[in-house]
This record gives C-alpha cells, sequence and structure tokens, in this order.
C-alpha cells in the first residue's frame, strides 16, 4: 500500500479521454434497477453492464462490477469460517472453502442476521467425524448466542423432600447441549485449541456436555453413562426414571458426584416437582 | 408587499450531540483484555447487527462495557435505501438494543443491502436521482420517527456508479441531511476511497456538507489495488486520509472520532495508540 508524507496534497484524480460509450439503455425504475444489480452481484449480469453502470478512471463498467461480485460469497464464507476452525484446520483451505461453496449455493441468505446462518453446514458436512466436529462446534455456537443461564440454586434442591425426588423434573440450562457420536470429536478440538491438529482419530464412541458460565464457554467429556442420565433428564424425563434407566451400571455415590458436579457448573436451570 | 421567510433556526453542532472524544470498535478479539483492565478511551462504537439475535454472551459484553464507557450503535442490516419494504421490526430491535445499553445515537448506511427478500451482505450503492431521493428521504423520516431521534447516516464507500444518477452523492447527502435533520456520520476514508475510484475531488465533497449535522467521524484504512481502493478497515490510516480528516475539521466538522479496524486486528494497544493520533492531527 503506498505511503504518502504528511501533509501530501490530496490525490485528484481526472478522467481520462471520453471513451466509446454504448447507446444508452432505457433508465430503469428503482425496484427494477435494484432487482438487476442484485441478480448480477449474486448470479450473473443481464445485459450490457455498460448500459447501467458507468466506467471509472481506470477500469470499465464490467470490470468495476466483477470486483464486487465475490463480495457475496466471501461475506458468508467468512461467517463459516468463524464459526467453524476446528473444521476448517480439519480439512485444510482448499476442502473447506469447497465445503463452504456446497453450504453457500445451496442455501442462500435471506436473514439480513448472520448469527445463525452456520447452522446449515452441518447438514452439507461429510458425514462421519467432520459431521461430528462440526456438530460440536456449532453447539459451542449456539452456548454464545443462548440466553445468560439461570442457575439451579443448591438450596432449592435441597429443599425438595425425598418423595419428591423421584417426579422431580429438572430444567437444562438454555446454553447446554449434549454432543455425542461415534468419533472422540472433543479429545481432537481440545488438541486444536491448543495448537495441535492431528490426523483424523479412530472411531471412539464419545459425548461431551457444552454449556455457558458467565461469558466463558466449557466443554465436560461424558462417560456413557452419566451421558444417559443426563441426556434423558435434559430431555425432560424426571428423575425416578432416568435413574432407573442406568440402574445396576454405577453407584449412589458416582452418581450423587455427577449431580454435585453438574448443578455447580450451572447445567440446570431450575428444577420442578410435578 | 413580499414577505421573506424567517430565517431557519441555525443547526446545532452535531445536532445537540455530545461529542465523546476518541473512541474505537468494540471488536470480540479485544473482549477479554476490555474487561480485564478498562483501557484508557474515550467511547465504543458497537456494530448493532452483532447484539442482535442473540441473547448470550455478546449481549453480556456490551452491557460490562456500556456500565464503563459511552457507546454507540452502528448498523449495517438497515438497508435503508431498498425497494422492500422498510424492515420496521429491525428497526424496533434497534431501540431495544438502544435503549437497554444507552447508546447515544444510531447510524446506517446511505445504501441498500438485499432486495426481494435476498440478502447480499453488502452495503450496495444508490443510483443518485431524484425518484432515489424521494424514495431515501422518505425512508429516513419513517425510521427517525420509529426511533424518536435522529438517524446518523454514513457516506458509503462505493466501486461502480449508475449511469442514470442526476445528482451527485454529496449533494444528495446535503439535501437529506436539511430535508430531514438527520445527521451525518463522515467517514473520511470512504470518501478518500470513491473519490479515488470515481475521480471525485474529495474536497469538494465535504465543501458540500453540512457541517454542523456531522455527529460521528470515521477514519480507517483501506487497501490500494493500484486501479481501485477497497474500503476493508485493515491497517494504520495513511496520510492523505488523515488530511481529509483536518480538512473537514477546518471546515467545521466536530464529529466524535471514531478509528475502524476491522480486519488483520493488532492487540489492542496497537488500535489505541492509532486512534490517539487522531487528537495530533486536530492539535
Amino acid at each position: 500500500m503506498e505511503r504518502a508524507s504528511a501533509g501530501a496534497a490530496l490525490p485528484v484524480r481526472r478522467s481520462g479521454p471520453p471513451r466509446r460509450r454504448p447507446p444508452p439503455e432505457r433508465s430503469l425504475p428503482l425496484p427494477e434497477l435494484q432487482g438487476w444489480f442484485l441478480a448480477a452481484l449474486v448470479e450473473r449480469p443481464r445485459g450490457a453492464v455498460a448500459g447501467i453502470l458507468t466506467d471509472g478512471p481506470e477500469l470499465s463498467a464490467a470490470a468495476r462490477l466483477e470486483g464486487m461480485r465475490g463480495a457475496y460469497r466471501a461475506r458468508l464464507v467468512e461467517c463459516l469460517a468463524d464459526d467453524y476452525p476446528a473444521v476448517a484446520a480439519h480439512l485444510g483451505p482448499t476442502a473447506f472453502h469447497a465445503l463452504c461453496g456446497r453450504v453457500v449455493a445451496r442455501h442462500p441468505s435471506h436473514d439480513a442476521n448472520l448469527n445463525h446462518y452456520g447452522r446449515v453446514l452441518v447438514d452439507v458436512a461429510p458425514r462421519g467425524f467432520t459431521r461430528e466436529l462440526a456438530r460440536l462446534e456449532w453447539a459451542l455456537v449456539e452456548a454464545v448466542h443462548a440466553p445468560t443461564p439461570a442457575r439451579l440454586d443448591p438450596l432449592r434442591l435441597a429443599a425438595l423432600a425425598p418423595e419428591q425426588w423421584a417426579d422431580a423434573v429438572f430444567l437444562p440450562s438454555p446454553a447446554l447441549r449434549v454432543v455425542s457420536g461415534a468419533w472422540p470429536v472433543n479429545r481432537w478440538y481440545q488438541a486444536f485449541r491448543e495448537g495441535d491438529t492431528r490426523p483424523r482419530p479412530a472411531r471412539e464412541a464419545s459425548a461431551v456436555a457444552v454449556y455457558r458460565k458467565g461469558t466463558r464457554v466449557w466443554r465436560m467429556d461424558l462417560a456413557p453413562t452419566p451421558r444417559r442420565l443426563l441426556s434423558a433428564l435434559v430431555e425432560g424425563v424426571p428423575l425416578g426414571p432416568a435413574l432407573a434407566s442406568i440402574e445396576g451400571a454405577v453407584g449412589s455415590g458416582a452418581v450423587m458426584a455427577w449431580f454435585q458436579a453438574w448443578v455447580q457448573e450451572g447445567l440446570f436451570a431450575d428444577v420442578r416437582s410435578r | 408587499m413580499s414577505s421573506t421567510p424567517a430565517p431557519a433556526e441555525p443547526v446545532p453542532t452535531r445536532l445537540g450531540l455530545p461529542d465523546l472524544g476518541v473512541g474505537i470498535g468494540l471488536r470480540t478479539v479485544h473482549y477479554p483484555e476490555i474487561l480485564d483492565r478498562w483501557p484508557q478511551v474515550g467511547w465504543f462504537e458497537v456494530i448493532s447487527d452483532n447484539y442482535l439475535h442473540t441473547r448470550g454472551r455478546p449481549l453480556e459484553v456490551l452491557e460490562q462495557v456500556a456500565a464503563h464507557y459511552p457507546v454507540v450503535m452502528h448498523g449495517v442490516s438497515l438497508n435503508l435505501g431498498t425497494t422492500d419494504p422498510l424492515d420496521e421490526g429491525y428497526v424496533r430491535a434497534l431501540v431495544q438494543l438502544r435503549d437497554h445499553v444507552g447508546a447515544r445515537w444510531v447510524s446506517d448506511h446511505l445504501c441498500w443491502t438485499g432486495v426481494g427478500g435476498r440478502q447480499s451482505h453488502d452495503l450496495l450503492p444508490l443510483p443518485y436521482t431524484e425518484e432515489s431521493y424521494a424514495h431515501v428521504r422518505a425512508r429516513v423520516d419513517r425510521v427517525q420517527a420509529l426511533l424518536g431521534t435522529p438517524l446518523v447516516l454514513e457516506n458509503p464507500s462505493t466501486y461502480v456508479a449508475f449511469r442514470a444518477s442526476t445528482l451527485t452523492e454529496w449533494d444528495f447527502l446535503a439535501r437529506l441531511c436539511r430535508d430531514t435533520g438527520c445527521g451525518l456520520l463522515l467517514d473520511v476514508n470512504n470518501v478518500y476511497v470513491s473519490a479515488r475510484n470515481h475521480g471525485w475531488d474529495p474536497l469538494a465533497y465535504l465543501d458540500a456538507l453540512p457541517m454542523a449535522h456531522v455527529v460521528q467521524v470515521h477514519v480507517a484504512g483501506h487497501t490500494d489495488l493500484g486501479t481501485h481502493v477497497v474500503d476493508t478497515h485493515i491497517g494504520p490510516v495513511i496520510a492523505p486520509v488523515w488530511s481529509l480528516l483536518r480538512a473537514a475539521w477546518d471546515r467545521g466538522a466536530r464529529g466524535s472520532i471514531l478509528l475502524e479496524w476491522d480486519a488483520e486486528i493488532p492487540p489492542l494497544d496497537r488500535v489505541l495508540a492509532e486512534a490517539a493520533h487522531a487528537s495530533a492531527v486536530l492539535s
């Protein structure tokens, strides 16, 4: 980029000799002109660009328009890259941009706000490790944007009478997501966060709870049995039947430890007794 | 006996809005450091759209920042010039956010961003004609009625121009200010970028503007590709753009000054140092 010394004269550009222009087309009404222009940007220009746009000091009308045409796709790709840095690192730039191209082609943007646009990448990502990694990253995005979670007060939990426990229904924090699958995505993601982008790992079933405390998003690995219990509770299964679903798999001491950790971390917003 | 109209009430500087000094954009990459050490800076500009359609962390951070600093809302999705119906729900969401965090004013761009239900996610240029002027003027009036305060409009950076245009961009903006009472966010980098891309005289641009309407000024870096210049908000502000800031100041612009550095963002202290240069330029 050129630098000029302090106080340099401001550049005043003058047009060169008049260029030969095509005959002017009829003036389009504003709605039609905007429709033409948007189509020219995201698809292809219809008709002679030079009839509608002017040449610049250095570039023809067509060249000026061409310079703008990549911006629509670039912005959506930028949004996807922001939401899926781990998927981008796993696939590498060429494959990731190809994936983004498929996403943008199948899911044109209709909403000015892009906070939730990236959700669609999960559906387009290749099945297997890539898709499960995308699912984890999208859970992180959802945790960021979820309402400020209310935390279940342990005193409220302690106030439940023993006979109320079986029917107690736990309300999950709005920021809680349980992500499970056939690949150890959270272990891979943690290594990525620490600067170590590894090859795709071997298949290994895994689960992770994604949640937010204050402004920070956290991930908690879940072994199979606590995953089954937490998933049941998140789905609204009362505590009694939820515990029955894991009966015999683990002792009550372990269950209490999980509960204490989950309450302390704010995974639940409230508890209601039916 | 002919009567002469009473002279118009003089427009107060910055439409009576406060001078917040020099500020920077609130950017995600700087969140931890800002929340940790509360740096010395006049104010923060936030991109409104990053704090709409979210009830989570972005809003929590904004609430904390707004408790410590003046904040101003700058949007990119008002789609003011579209021939689609005005999205009044969007304006109401802006009002709700503004009132929640106490933003001093709300701004967006003289542009359109989509039509026919499709979005470009770009700030698209308008033809400057009597037809588009009437349309945009009515839109500004309606938005200001919904806001209950003046809308602050930024001059765009543009890369194409329409053969149908019969008005200059600067006259279009000046008329809009006078007819609607809207404020101006004078982006001197955009004046530079557009002047280079279209062969305009940037000083003639500044000469035409009603400087009392300038509520805020943007300075920023850009990317010079030789054949044209792109408003990338990358890098430090170059000397000709600082000169335009000085030229605007000499013409009476007294808006609060904001450094935009939105891509390849350096550490916070670098951004703050670049913003502080504005005071040196105007001293």
